[in-house]
């Protein structure tokens, strides 16, 4: 028996076929001839049986009957080239047609063969089973070939996959098992490798990626950064690289699992971006620099606001470059000595801002080693205000001190006081009035009262004798206070009153009586023997509209502004910063206690407001007093009379 | 003859209340401080006790208190120098505490002879 050779026959008449059997025959083939039971049809398509005919089973040769047309074979063809089948054709002609015989060739046909010319038929046979030997051996020479693929395939040490065009998986390596959790038998039942992906979006961009590439042309791998999930669930994080293998449409799907480097990168970015916002966020200045030449590495958001630079002009630069150091000796020194000693605490550094104001700075400059390098960190603060304020801060705590010792010693004055106004009054049981002896003792009693009056002061100033503070209009306040004063006016002072509604303040309203009628009978006694104006001015103020200077004292809000000038002889720059001292006075000894305007200043301050002085010699003096308005915010829009609204 | 105690730290004020009431015909007792006070306020009965409340060794609230465990119906009179915490704060706490009448030295003669004469006529 030969050897069983399957042939496909196309024909309606197989007879037609009859000398190539039997050539086949003599060639000691057996050839098993199998025809389409029933005729194909000649439009569109194919009917399922003739499909199922010309796919499904595996034929040595097929037998073309050429009266069945050139289109019916381009049919034929194209179906088993979908279906990846392939083996020689052989179309046979009843007559020979040249024209024909090149348009089947052209179509697929390995050869055309007109019946009259059988005998062509073995040498063609001949040349197909040589062929096909070939074929067979090249497929040996294949398999070696596969073989050593597979095993460098195996060993390469990476998750790989071999997958064709429609990524179903048709090989995969122990470390693609290892990196899924799937044995191979699970991944091959799934097929696709789609499934193994976690997001939808980067199975289409990888999907996207290998459409594009036409597989008869070499293409460089693609990677792709995207994540799969494992049996057991894990997301892990891979770059894949996909690898066409050129002249085929299979591909090697390569996964480099990079989870744990994203994890640490991740961690590395939050911990960044962490430091970065403390770094930028903190109020204070800081600056990192290289030890010499002092270059600036970082520099944070606080120094760059504070000295209104951008980013670019100050890294990179030399510190001794920049015009920020207003004195480039004493930073150059500050440096040196940071490096002789490895730190340099509280260095006060005079900075120059953008516009070339003045600021001070006190600098921590710490040596931190980082790679074998020394760098300098840089932490400042910008004092300016403080250095500014600190003899007024000084000032306000003498004060305090001084108000505890005065109430410390107000106690055993009182008793000394007793002792004396109560004996003066026993005394004058003992005399007349009208005796010398009686006119001492009302002398005795008068000073007594007076130095009654001094300690009820210290003991305002000392804050032992609080008042009570409540809700008062300044204006009132004023008006009421001006109508006790008016006697004590001098007849060549003017006075000129304009007072407007400010909302209330919370405050002693005999305390700022008390503060009113200070400031108006000092401006009295400036203006003694003068012509002169006492104005006094109550409205409304917002904090941006006072002073500069009031202003660095004040929180942000509406204020009731009480302005009291007068025309009189004024002090001098010595005085005005001495004024609200505690017994500092001008006046001739005996005429005044010198507590008067400490306690003024002691009233105001504690009422969370603020008094401030201006004066020129000779031409007067102006008070201003500020006081937290408790329920007017708006300010400036209600400028009528209207002092009713307690 | 109405008897008043005198309690307080400064010699010179214990003298010039003593010699003040005796004067007005009282029998006066003098303590210099609080313990001292009651020592003699525990051996005798006194109509009205002039307490000076800002004190060393014992505070004169304190004193205070320790009379009333002792008679609870005494009649005291606060004064109070001022100072510390100042009279405001003190003179109140006596008031709170039974003080019939509180004051501030220096201490108005008329006013506190008015005052302890109101209260030994109470009886």
């Amino acid at each position: 028996m030969g050897l069983a050779y399957r042939i496909l026959a196309l024909t309606d008449d197989p007879s037609v076929f009859d000398p190539f059997l039997k050539g086949l025959r003599d060639e000691s083939f057996d050839p098993l001839l199998i025809l389409p039971e029933t005729p194909p049809p000649q439009g569109e398509g194919f009917s399922a049986a003739f499909e199922q005919l010309i796919t499904e089973s595996r034929y040595d040769l097929i037998l073309y009957d050429s009266r069945w047309g050139v289109p019916f074979l381009e049919k034929v063809v194209k179906t088993w080239k979908e279906c990846k089948r392939d083996c020689p054709i052989l179309a046979v002609q009843k007559e020979e047609d040249l024209d024909e015989a090149v348009c089947l060739m052209n179509t697929g046909a390995h050869d055309v063969i007109p019946l009259q010319a059988s005998a062509r038929f073995l040498p063609a046979l001949e040349r197909e089973i040589d062929s096909a030997t070939n074929r067979s051996e090249r497929r040996n020479a294949t398999n070696e070939t596969q073989r050593l693929y597979r095993v460098l395939f195996e060993s390469m040490g990476v998750a790989s996959a071999l997958c064709d065009r429609e990524l179903t998986i048709l090989l995969v390596n122990s470390e693609f098992c290892q990196l899924t959790q799937h044995n191979k038998e699970e991944l091959e039942r799934q097929k696709s490798i789609f499934r193994l992906f976690s997001d939808e979006e980067d199975m289409q961009k990888v999907a996207g990626y290998i459409e594009e590439v036409n597989s008869d042309h070499p293409h460089p791998p693609v990677k792709v950064e995207t994540s799969i999930t494992s049996k057991q669930g894990f997301v892990r994080n891979v770059v894949l690289t996909i690898a066409f293998i050129s002249g085929t449409s299979d591909l090697i799907l390569s996964f480099v699992d990079v989870s744990r480097e994203r994890l640490m990168q991740q961690r590395l970015q939050t911990s960044e971006e962490r430091f970065f916002r403390v770094f930028h966020e903190i109020e204070d200045p800081i600056l990192i620099t290289r030890a010499a030449p002092p270059v600036v590495l970082e520099v944070n958001q606080a120094f760059l606001t504070g000295l209104y630079y951008a980013l670019d002009e100050v890294v990179g630069k030399d510190l001794n470059e920049l015009e920020v150091f207003a004195r480039p000796e004493k930073l150059e020194q500050s440096i040196k000595e940071v490096e002789e000693i490895g730190t340099l605490r509280d260095m006060e550094l005079d900075m120059r801002n953008r516009s070339g104001e003045h600021r001070t700075y006190r600098w921590s400059i710490q040596q931190v080693g980082l790679d074998g390098e020394f760098f300098l960190l840089w932490i400042g603060r910008d004092i300016t205000e403080r250095k500014m304020y600190e003899p007024q801060l000084l000032q306000s705590e003498k004060l305090k001190s001084v108000g505890t010792l005065a109430g410390g010693i107000a106690h055993d004055f009182n008793n000394i006081l007793s002792v004396i106004l109560g004996y003066v009054d026993m005394g004058f049981d003992k005399t007349a009035p009208d005796s010398p002896i009686g006119r001492y003792l009302s002398e005795i009693q008068h000073a007594g009262e007076r130095a009654r009056e001094l300690i009820k002061q210290i003991l305002t100033f000392s804050q032992g004798e609080e008042g009570k503070s409540v809700r008062v209009s300044p204006g009132r306040v004023v008006k009421e206070t001006l109508r006790f004063i008016s006697s004590a006016k001098p007849e060549t002072v003017t006075l000129k009153t304009n007072i407007f509604s400010t909302g209330s303040v919370l405050i002693d309203p005999v305390r700022l009586q008390q503060v009113i009628m200070n400031l108006c009978t000092n401006a009295f006694h400036a203006m003694e023997g003068l012509d002169g104006v006492l104005e006094i001015n109550v409205g409304p103020v917002s904090i941006h509209a006072v002073s500069e200077e009031a202003r660095s004292f004040l929180r942000e809000g509406a204020y009731a502004e009480i302005e009291i000038s007068d025309t009189g002889t004024g002090m001098a720059p010595e005085v005005r910063e001495r004024i609200f001292e505690p017994f500092y006075t001008t006046k001739k000894v005996g005429s005044g206690t010198g507590l008067g305007l400490s306690v003024v200043h002691g009233i105001i301050t504690e009422a969370g407001g603020k008094i401030l002085v201006d004066s020129n010699p000779g031409k007067g003096t102006v008070f201003w007093i500020y006081l937290p308005a408790i329920d007017n915010k708006e300010t400036g829009t209600n400028n009528g009379e209207n002092i009713n609204n307690r | 003859m109405a008897r008043i105690l005198i309690i307080d730290d400064d010699e010179q004020v214990r003298r010039m209340f003593e010699l003040m009431l005796q004067d007005a015909g009282y029998e006066v007792d003098t303590a210099k401080d609080g313990v001292e006070g009651m020592q003699i306020f525990e051996k005798d009965s006194y109509d009205v006790v002039i307490l000076d409340i800002i004190m060393p060794e014992q505070e004169g609230i304190e004193t205070f208190r320790k009379m009333r465990s002792v008679q609870k119906n005494v009649k005291v009179i606060a004064v109070s120098g001022g100072g510390k915490a100042g009279p405001e704060s003190y003179l109140p706490m006596a008031k709170s505490f039974g003080a019939r009448f509180t004051f501030e030295k220096p201490v108005d003669r008329k006013e506190l002879l008015n005052a302890v004469h109101a209260l030994v006529e109470e009886g």
